[in-house]
């Protein structure tokens, strides 16, 4: 239970699946629509709405992850064209309220923070395919699906992903 | 097949949820619901209520009720402020009559011993007078 719910209130059996469900998945929920959005605020207001849509239509339970990613890159994509709304969400990337997109663990070596910095810099295509594969789970066809391109497509990206990650690791370190 | 590098980027973790998507995720969605419509917080409100009108109305009671009961004072008082000549009538006999009319203003105070309000009320008649001329 929430603990600034009332104790009035009933919560739902349900809550408890979800709380689970957000602990495994919504941290790279949260990493891809932060990627897809172009600021937190944005990120935000389209992981709630996500969430609670794919929920619900999955009649509470947890939705598959796949169906996720691709309602978030679809709701990026309609919240970028509305361009009013952009403009004044884009104060908020000025005042430097960002989250990092990805963080080392804690302790770990210089390696994996400029391992970190390095898929920031990552084309967004590229990046794309690199989070739904590796933090989000899914599969190449999965990633193909909500990314809007071929299995193989996908696989290239990701082999790009990777490439050019070791490319620039390796100037880092060399 | 996991390569060292992909195994590095696994250990790298996502960025921590901000503190204020998270609690406004921190429920599904049904239970947002519950939570928007806060029926503790309707109760409390009828409670709070209830409790201002039974104190306005032991801070203001029925005006009738201290009028009717709380008097302390009634002072009347009587002025003619004018009798102006109307006219002069005769009978049709030997007897001629002077009308004249008098204006009156009937004036009453009242006063409340509680709440000290003080009412005037003015009520101004007319009267016709006829008054008999003697001729000598």
């Amino acid at each position: 239970m929430r603990e600034d719910a009332s104790p009035f209130v009933q919560i739902s059996p349900s809550s408890e699946v979800w709380q689970r469900w957000l602990a495994e998945r919504s941290e790279s929920f949260f990493l891809y629509a932060r990627q897809q959005t172009r600021c937190v605020a944005d990120a935000e207001d389209v992981l709630q709405e996500v969430l609670f849509e794919t929920w619900r239509k999955a009649a509470d339970k947890p939705p598959d992850a796949a169906l996720v990613f691709a309602t978030i890159r679809r709701r990026a994509m309609d919240l970028a064209r509305s361009t009013e709304r952009r403009a004044v969400r884009e104060d908020a990337t000025i005042d430097g309220t960002a989250e990092p997109f990805v963080m080392p663990e804690f302790g770990a070596s210089d390696t994996h923070a400029q391992l970190a910095e390095a898929v920031r810099e990552l084309p967004d295509h590229l990046r794309e395919v690199l989070t739904l594969r590796i933090w989000g789970g899914l599969s190449f066809p999965e990633i193909g699906a909500v990314t809007g391109v071929s299995e193989n497509t996908a696989a290239s990206r990701y082999r790009y992903a990777l490439e050019q990650l070791r490319e620039t690791l390796g100037k880092i370190l060399r | 097949m996991n390569g060292p590098l992909e195994n590095q980027l696994r250990q790298l973790r996502p960025g921590p949820l901000p503190a204020r998507l998270r609690a406004r995720i921190a429920l599904p969605p049904e239970d947002q619901k519950i939570l928007l419509f806060p029926w503790w917080k309707v109760a409390a409100g009828l409670a709070a209520a209830a409790c201002l009108m039974l104190l306005a109305w032991f801070r203001n009671p029925e005006p009738q009720t201290e009028k009717v009961a709380l008097i302390v004072a009634e002072t009347p008082a009587d002025e003619v402020v004018g009798s102006p000549k109307m006219h002069i009538v005769t009978d049709g006999g030997q007897r001629v009559w002077k009308i004249t009319d008098v204006e009156r203003i009937e004036r009453q105070t009242f006063a409340a011993d509680i709440s000290g309000m003080t009412v005037l009320t003015q009520h101004i008649r007319h009267e016709l007078v006829p008054v008999e001329i003697h001729f000598d």
